[in-house]
């Protein structure tokens, strides 16, 4: 990156539910736009070291993403977000956002016109919260996603690995999910390991991508997959089902997934499992859990859809002080061993 | 609680090191600090190598008073699994941080006595004309082969493998055959094998410090070896204790390395050979000085390489945090 000088970004780490939230909270650039979206095309035009730098090796890792504070131009928003991933920049994010919300609101770094409530400008666009508070503390957060939508059942690829066919669903949760059921070849997300999901998982989603198109009615921009979510039987009580979701070139979600969960209930809805008031709680890799509810029906272009809001608890445990020196350090902008 | 750390990393490789919030570790030599360390103190190291505080190729340091009349400084290490013996990156990235930061006091930038778990390692500083430290030297401790080129059952391949000794013990493995380039495509499966030839190692040979010590006498990792694509002399992929990979070419790794070349006769005291790691950075060793360790013939190998401050963080617990001690996914 040319015209990059020695920088130092403050920021603050918290973890939602087991997955990283990295809030840059000073040092971040002034980008040029009207609207959130606008500004991440501008981020990632000018600016993308920075995202590589603070989310990639040896400042982050594999499994690291984080997120941006600016103000936002709309009148019904209270803060703007942009989301930085290893994988890129995304339009949303389940975890960023309720981790972003623990921070923000703990560390006095917005100030909500309704408490309880914000309103977020997202590059997706706006996302409403409402969060619990107790001692200074943020609790709980939950956020109503985008509508949701099953686009096709009962597809097939190939997975000689495990020693055949795999059935799927496509379904839309803020980004297109590959839903993987337990069936004949794969009896439970438990007889996975990490290792067999970072193996299998890119396989199947090229795979997939060679043999099928998948387009949100709304925005072509949003018609890709490149999650895949394993679902499985739940292993605590209290949940209604497990999930992993592989993302990236190598990373496991360690929380249940925003998105994904979105996605599955998207499913559960159409299957008649879940309905209007319904709610879902889904479990992590690691154990941690969301609470979904489906708040409304809605459509996407002919698709039947839901409106379902994602509970979670973020924890801070750090601040940290990075630096990143062009003229000193050969891995200023990261690197990945993937 | 509070910990603060200031972060370095040395050719890719971590070093979180920690500046403050831990409480004194007790013990008369750094074996002794290192199993208290172990026995009392591993929450600490779960808190701060796991994620999500960490990750898994995290590594760490912890600073101690010396243990010797002359020594400047202790360190332990530690990493996702436990607390290691000796570290090569290691001690690069502290006495580029201990300048840098005013870590600890030394009396001669040119001779910073460091007592480890393995023993004395002594280091100097190599500053350019501005006094900015471009690269950190050590000798490290008398390293030697204990077996050369033994076959081990690894499932049904049969693997030629040496083990030697840098600090700890590695076993040294021919990638060629095995069909690696050693590149970062391959990480998974390098880790993957890197482990099952450990496990394997571990079942059929004996690894013993010839002194005797039993806190010395385990292997530690797998190291994979090739020669370089580039000008370089060859590659090092170090994978270590719960499937770590090492970024660097691992300075105990290539100070095991330069014992083994020596006792093979293929490289003479003083001759310098470049060892580079997964992502093409480099480490440079050469052997100053013959040694015997145990009746054992062995070299005082001496490694140079290059460290980078990352950041400086400070951990919390936040209330009612469900993951005081992190987690682990291997």
């Amino acid at each position: 990156m040319s015209g990059a000088v020695k920088k130092t970004f403050h920021c603050i780490d918290a973890h939602t539910c087991g997955n990283p939230v990295r809030l840059v909270y000073q040092g971040a650039p002034e980008l040029e736009g009207d609207s959130m979206l606008d500004r991440q095309q501008h981020f990632v035009a000018e600016y993308d070291w920075i995202r590589t730098a603070l989310m990639f090796e040896p400042r982050g890792h594999a499994m690291m993403s984080g997120s941006i504070l600016y103000p936002s131009k709309r009148d019904d928003c209270d803060i703007g977000v942009l989301f930085i991933e290893t994988s890129g920049c995304l339009p949303m994010c389940g975890h960023g956002t309720i981790g972003t919300v623990t921070i923000a609101i703990e560390r006095g770094l917005v100030q909500p016109r309704t408490p309880g409530c914000l309103n977020l400008e997202t590059p997706a666009g706006k996302v409403s919260v409402t969060y619990t508070e107790e001692q200074g503390k943020v609790r709980s957060v939950r956020f109503t996603n985008v509508a949701s939508f099953v686009h096709s059942t009962g597809l097939e690829v190939d997975c000689p690995e495990l020693g055949g066919s795999l059935r799927f669903d496509m379904a839309y949760g803020g980004n297109f999910y590959a839903l993987i059921e337990p069936q004949e070849i794969y009896a439970d997300l438990s007889q996975l390991t990490a290792a067999d999901i970072v193996r299998l998982s890119p396989l199947i989603r090229d795979r997939i991508n060679q043999k099928y198109t998948f387009n949100h009615p709304d925005d072509d921009r949003l018609s890709h997959m490149r999650h895949v979510l394993w679902a499985g039987k739940a292993l605590k009580p209290g949940s209604h089902a497990r999930n992993a979701v592989f993302y990236g070139e190598s990373a496991i979600d360690r929380s249940p997934c925003g998105t994904g969960t979105s996605s599955r209930m998207a499913q559960l809805a159409a299957r008649g499992e879940l309905s209007v008031g319904s709610t879902f709680v889904h479990e992590s890799y690691i154990g941690s859990q969301f609470n979904g509810r489906v708040e409304a029906s809605a459509r996407v272009g002919d698709y039947p859809a839901i409106v379902p809001s994602i509970e979670g608890w973020a924890r801070i445990y750090g601040h940290n002080v990075i630096t990143v020196d062009p003229d000193d350090d050969p891995f200023w902008a990261g690197f990945t061993v993937t | 609680m509070r910990i603060t750390t200031i972060d370095y990393h040395t050719g890719g490789e971590p070093l979180r090191i920690i500046t403050g919030g831990l409480p004194e570790i007790p013990g008369d030599s750094m074996l002794a600090k290192r199993r208290f360390m172990q026995d009392e103190m591993d929450p600490f190291r779960r808190f701060l190598m796991l994620e999500p505080r960490g990750h898994k190729d995290m590594y760490g340091a912890v600073l101690t008073g010396p243990v010797t009349a002359d020594g400047d400084v202790g360190v332990l290490f530690m990493h996702n699994e436990g607390f290691s013996t000796m570290c090569g990156h290691g001690i690069i990235a502290m006495v580029t941080a201990g300048l840098e930061q005013q870590l600890f006091e030394v009396r001669d930038a040119q001779m910073i006595r460091i007592d480890t778990p393995a023993g004395r390692v002594t280091a100097r500083a190599n500053q350019d004309i501005n006094g900015d430290i471009v690269s950190v030297t050590f000798l490290n401790v008398p390293s030697f082969v204990l077996q050369d080129s033994c076959q081990v059952s690894v499932d049904d391949l049969s693997v030629a493998v040496t083990i030697a000794f840098g600090g700890a013990f590695y076993a040294y493995v021919d990638a060629e055959p095995l069909g690696f380039e050693l590149v970062a495509a391959e990480s998974g499966r390098l880790i993957a094998l890197g482990q099952r030839i450990k496990q394997a190692v571990n079942q059929q040979i004996v690894i013993r410090h010839p002194q005797g010590d039993d806190d010395l006498s385990f292997l530690y990792g797998t190291i994979f070896v090739r020669k370089a694509e580039t000008a370089g002399h060859s590659r090092n992929v170090c994978v270590f204790a719960q499937g770590e990979l090492d970024r660097s070419p691992t300075g105990t790794g290539v100070s095991g390395r330069a014992a083994i070349h020596f006792a093979r006769g293929e490289i003479g005291l003083g001759e310098e050979i470049h060892v580079e790691s997964i992502i093409g950075t480099a480490f440079t060793v050469r052997c100053v000085q013959e040694a015997s360790v145990g009746g054992l013939p062995a070299v005082i190998p001496e490694v140079t390489g290059s460290a980078f401050i990352s950041g400086e963080h400070s951990f919390v617990l936040g209330r009612g945090d469900p993951l005081p001690e992190g987690f682990f996914i291997p």
